[in-house]
């Protein structure tokens, strides 16, 4: 699967909002300096969530990583392109 | 004077724009079941033609098993009826729908797996829909005390031993409700299918999803619900199930939007009892059991088994309980 980090963000942003839709304003204004838990309000659960979400969007594996290993949304992106070349 | 103006003007901005919408909104979320019906929801253009198959499969199957109408009086002197499938086992599955819905919609891919095993099945029509007596839907705050109903009949009238409560959607919510209440020593275990976590927070996302002011809307629509139920809509499962000691299975979708999985998520969290998470890639709401219904049927009477070793299997008599 071929895709820009653009594109990436983009699906990420639905998964954020699928994880918690009361949080619209702060997800349609994260960047990717957004911090998981004190900017976006990540609990353990929603956690899980988007690892599930993106594993099953991406078709990709979290292998090796822990939710702990990503503090920002940047991170995440990163990990996502990583997998996916 | 001008300043009383003004108060009377926002008073009648209130009144038309917050209160009576809102009013409105507590009338229709509340009322009777009109349900969705299993053939228009199975047709090409249904929001479960995917499933078309199963669920018509399900259906067929229970009806052969043969199906009679039974009933019985709430606590609040409602009629409720529900189909009732005598197996003359000691072990009956209870299969609760959800909002609004058809219970063959809902259950009846789960009843025929229970069928199949040899399992006395009672499919009750939720009050306010079917027909069960009541013009107020309580979104499972109300239902619980039916389902407790329900296992007193069961215990008292059938052969019924043991039980296992299944719910879908308001149907888990209703069973969350009454976890702590039922009794570990009849009720085997609880599944809990996409169950939301309280009525206000499902009728806070209809707002958010319809362009309402939840933060106008709410306090209007729980001082209804109030009046109309005597119960206070933010009551969460989270209360319930942190003292429940019966087995809990839990179903969610990742792609549920009515629910969101979340949701489900932090009720299993919240659940003190032994229980177990299946999670099912991609699917919506109510739907969980569908996508694999035997990948399904086989974790889920996996997990029954641990918790209950005649639980899963099949044909388990009255005559080979009392032999056992």
């Amino acid at each position: 699967m071929e895709l820009t980090r653009t594109e990436i963000t983009e699906r990420l942003r639905e998964i954020l909002l699928a994880a918690d839709d009361r949080n619209r304003d702060v997800v349609a204004a994260c960047t990717e300096d957004s911090r998981l838990v004190a900017d976006l309000g990540f609990t353990s659960v929603s956690m899980l969530y988007m690892v599930i979400a993106i594993e099953e969007e991406f078709n990709i594996r979290f292998e090796n990583v822990g939710v702990a290993d990503f503090n920002t949304l940047g991170e995440v992106i990163d990990y996502i392109e990583a997998q996916l070349k | 004077m001008i300043v009383l103006y003004i108060l009377l003007g926002l008073a009648a901005l209130y009144l038309v724009f917050v209160f009576g919408p809102a009013a409105v909104a507590s009338k229709v979320i509340f009322s009777r079941g009109t349900g969705t019906e299993f053939d228009r929801a199975i047709a090409p253009e249904g929001d479960f033609a995917c499933y078309a198959e199963q669920l018509r499969a399900g259906r067929d199957l229970l009806y052969a098993e043969g199906l009679r109408e039974v009933s019985v009086s709430s606590e609040d002197g409602l009629r409720l009826a529900a189909d009732y499938r005598d197996a003359h086992s000691a072990y009956t599955a209870i299969l609760l729908h959800g909002y609004h819905s058809d219970p063959m919609l809902n259950v009846s891919v789960q009843g025929a797996c229970f069928a199949k095993r040899g399992y006395n099945i009672l499919i009750p029509d939720q009050r306010a829909h079917g027909r069960s007596g009541g013009e107020r839907t309580g979104l499972g705050i109300l239902e619980q005390e039916d389902l407790l109903t329900w296992t007193r009949w069961l215990l008292a009238e059938t052969s019924t031993r043991r039980i296992v409560v299944y719910g879908v959607s308001m149907g888990a919510a209703t069973t969350a409700y009454a976890s702590d209440r039922l009794d570990p020593q009849t009720v085997a275990a609880i599944v809990l299918d996409c169950g939301f976590d309280s009525p206000d927070s499902q009728i806070r996302r209809e707002c958010v999803k319809r362009h309402l002011p939840p933060f106008l809307m709410m306090p209007v629509i729980r001082l209804l619900a109030k009046r109309r139920l005597g119960r206070d809509i933010r009551c969460s499962v989270h209360d319930s199930l942190s003292r429940t000691t019966i087995p809990a299975y839990f179903l969610h979708g990742t792609r549920d939007q009515t629910v969101l999985w979340t949701e489900g998520r932090a009720a299993f969290e919240a659940c003190a009892s032994k229980k177990s998470f299946y999670s099912v890639a991609g699917v919506g709401h109510a739907a969980a059991f569908l996508k694999d219904p035997e990948r399904a049927e086989e974790a889920l009477f996996a997990f029954l088994e641990e918790v209950d070793p005649s639980a899963g299997r099949p044909h388990i008599s009255v005559n080979q309980t009392n032999q056992a």
